[in-house]
């Protein structure tokens, strides 16, 4: 019976009756064990019948083609090419790109769509290097729309035209040589590595030289000679700078670690520990705790969401990001160390996450609650939620980064870094998006 | 931390049946599956400086099922994506998925070709239509010219005779 309805689960095609019927027979952990054996094991008939169907072996599934990086790697001059290494190489028999119109010496042609979700270089006319990561579609010998992704060009000299390359929001075009285009979920980023490009954007103009970086998004370029990380941390830092409903912000930039926004009354004091280098060239991380004391301007209520940037030296039970003593807000990890952990007021309004953190690596960690649910976040992907009953909770505790000062052992061993309160509830997009905004992996 | 990038994408790529199952079971779509995977691939090419190799798999666990999420979301399919269901079977996946697990469905995927070898062509291909196409048993029926319910009772078939098979012959090695 439960096979069936594993089955009907994998192929999606769950009735609402049957998905609680197997929501409550997943509450049994030796259920939930053969539920994931059973995955397994579909997914394997399924490869296999697949693969026989193709007249592949096993040989060629089980033991992929090996993977040539030394002869490569020296060539490499981009991230993107190392991506293009990885799986041009190891990978040749799955998920061809989807071209339409290819051409058999990969020389891009006006028509031609590209849909590929790894990197694919192609030449154009001219000789021009052109690789693509995402959706793109060549209007002209001189032009490819960039829907979605990432173009890496690295442009010859442009003789009769200049080499475009253009997105919904924003068009970069060759006066040097080599730039990369990503399209971002909210705007379009321009790093050019060589030579000039000249970016457009809403009837705005910006020429960016070799070293600098633009983000395109909402009628305004913002350009740094700093680079694409700078960028991606100051828009993070603005956003919630400029977020209306800002309770308190803690910027950590090299210069001014300690420098707040935010509550008026509050000083930012290090008691213990250090700044250490941060997750960006361009902010500190504290190692130690932070006391920003208290007074009837940290009056805690719902909505409201907090988070930080943390990355876990060693798990530590209860080890405190972010709190107000125990009874009015706590942002910190759970028991086993790994996990999130946030409460507001009692325990009945406390949420356990369920992912585990890797040690020394850093998370964007979030609380959310309008004050029926409460959510957390890590890198802006709901962890958990929960039904909470809440209310106001304040105390006479400071409010402390690092450390909770109604419960001192609860110390954070690890690096926090900008951590925030906002007095609204953020919802699962926006989370996303700040985020978004602060990756500089993506 | 890895030491040599090369070996650290080897043994990546070893666990790539058992992350496409992972996030097959996220995506229900297997060429998204696939992606999902890959870019949890390229994530480890650029990053394999700071993975650690003893904890490879369950770095690869991660980000497949942040990737997973993250197609989710572009691809718009919002529908399913805070269910209940979808917390515990991420719950569980977080849980029971383990190196452990992933080498016991290699060996015995390497059982389960020997059994789909004596299967008919109609039938590997009723279970490839079903299970990676998702295609209904009416269009896998329409396709091959049989009625519904003929390829429901090959479907069916098929499936236990391979596990039948499979269980007999895991039970003989072991």
């Amino acid at each position: 019976m439960s096979e069936d309805l594993f089955d009907k689960y994998l192929n999606n095609s769950l009735s609402e009756s049957e998905e609680q019927e197997l929501h409550d027979l997943l509450q049994d952990d030796q259920v939930g064990a053969e539920f994931v054996d059973y995955c397994l094991e579909m997914h394997a008939n399924t490869q296999v019948a697949s693969d026989l169907l193709e007249g592949k072996t096993s040989q060629s599934r089980l033991n992929p083609k090996p993977i040539q990086f030394k002869k490569y790697l020296p060539k490499l001059i981009t991230i993107a090419a190392a991506l293009i290494l990885v799986f041009w190489i190891s990978q040749p028999t799955q998920n061809e790109s989807q071209l339409t119109n290819k051409s058999s010496s990969n020389t891009l042609t006006p028509g031609m769509k590209i849909a590929t979700k790894k990197y694919a270089p192609y030449k154009l006319d001219d000789g021009s290097k052109i690789e693509i990561l995402g959706d793109a579609e060549v209007r002209s010998n001189k032009e490819i729309f960039l829907k979605s992704g990432i173009v890496l060009v690295t442009a010859q000299k442009q003789i009769n035209g200049q080499l475009k390359v253009i997105t919904e929001d924003a068009t970069a075009t060759v006066i040097g040589t080599q730039f990369t285009v990503r399209k971002l979920t909210h705007g379009t980023s321009l790093e050019v590595s060589e030579g000039t490009v000249e970016f457009t954007h809403k009837g705005k103009k910006e020429t960016l030289t070799m070293g600098e970086a633009a983000i395109a998004n909402s009628g305004n370029i913002f350009k740094s000679k700093k680079g694409l990380n700078y960028l991606r941390y100051k828009l993070y830092a603005d956003a919630i700078r400029q977020d209306k409903s800002l309770k308190f912000f803690m910027n950590m930039e090299t210069e001014n670690p300690l420098g707040i926004q935010g509550f008026k009354e509050g000083i930012a004091e290090l008691v213990d520990g250090h700044f250490v280098d941060g997750r960006t060239p361009y902010t500190k991380a504290l190692k130690g705790v932070i006391n920003i004391g208290n007074s009837i301007g940290f009056d805690l209520k719902l909505p409201a969401t907090y988070g930080a940037w943390v990355s876990i030296s060693e798990p530590s039970p209860g080890g405190t990001i972010l709190s107000k003593g125990d009874n009015s807000l706590r942002l910190q990890l759970g028991i086993e160390g790994l996990h999130l952990h946030a409460g507001f007021g009692r325990n009945m309004n406390a949420i356990d996450g369920h992912s585990e953190m890797q040690l020394n690596k850093w998370h964007f960690v979030t609380f959310s609650s309008d004050g029926d649910k409460a959510r957390l976040y890590i890198n802006g992907f709901l962890d958990s939620e929960r039904k909470i009953f809440a209310s106001r909770f304040n105390n006479e505790f400071p409010i402390m980064i690092g450390k909770n000062a109604q419960v001192l052992e609860r110390v954070f061993n690890g690096l926090i870094s900008e951590p925030f309160i906002l007095q609204r509830a953020l919802s699962a997009s926006e989370v996303r998006q700040l985020y978004e905004k602060a990756s500089i992996d993506d | 931390m890895a030491q040599d990038q090369e070996q650290l994408m080897r043994d990546a790529f070893k666990f790539q049946s058992s992350l496409e199952a992972y996030a097959n079971a996220i995506l229900h779509d297997w060429t998204l599956s696939k992606d999902a995977v890959q870019e949890a691939f390229i994530r480890a090419s650029v990053k394999w400086q700071e993975i650690d190799e003893d904890r490879l798999f369950n770095w690869l666990k991660k980000v497949t099922r942040d990737k997973a999420k993250d197609l989710i979301r572009r691809e718009q399919k919002h529908s399913r994506i805070k269910t209940a269901l979808d917390d515990i079977v991420d719950r569980h996946f977080d849980v029971h998925l383990t190196k452990k697990l992933h080498e016991k469905n290699m060996a015995r995927t390497k059982v389960i070709e020997g059994c789909m070898g004596q299967l008919r062509p109609e039938a590997l291909k009723v279970m490839s239509g079903f299970y990676k196409e998702r295609e209904s048993c009416e269009t896998i029926a329409d396709k091959m010219n049989r009625s519904v319910n003929a390829i429901r009772i090959l479907l069916h078939r098929t499936r236990d005779t391979v596990r039948k098979c499979v269980k007999t012959q895991v039970a003989l090695n072991e």
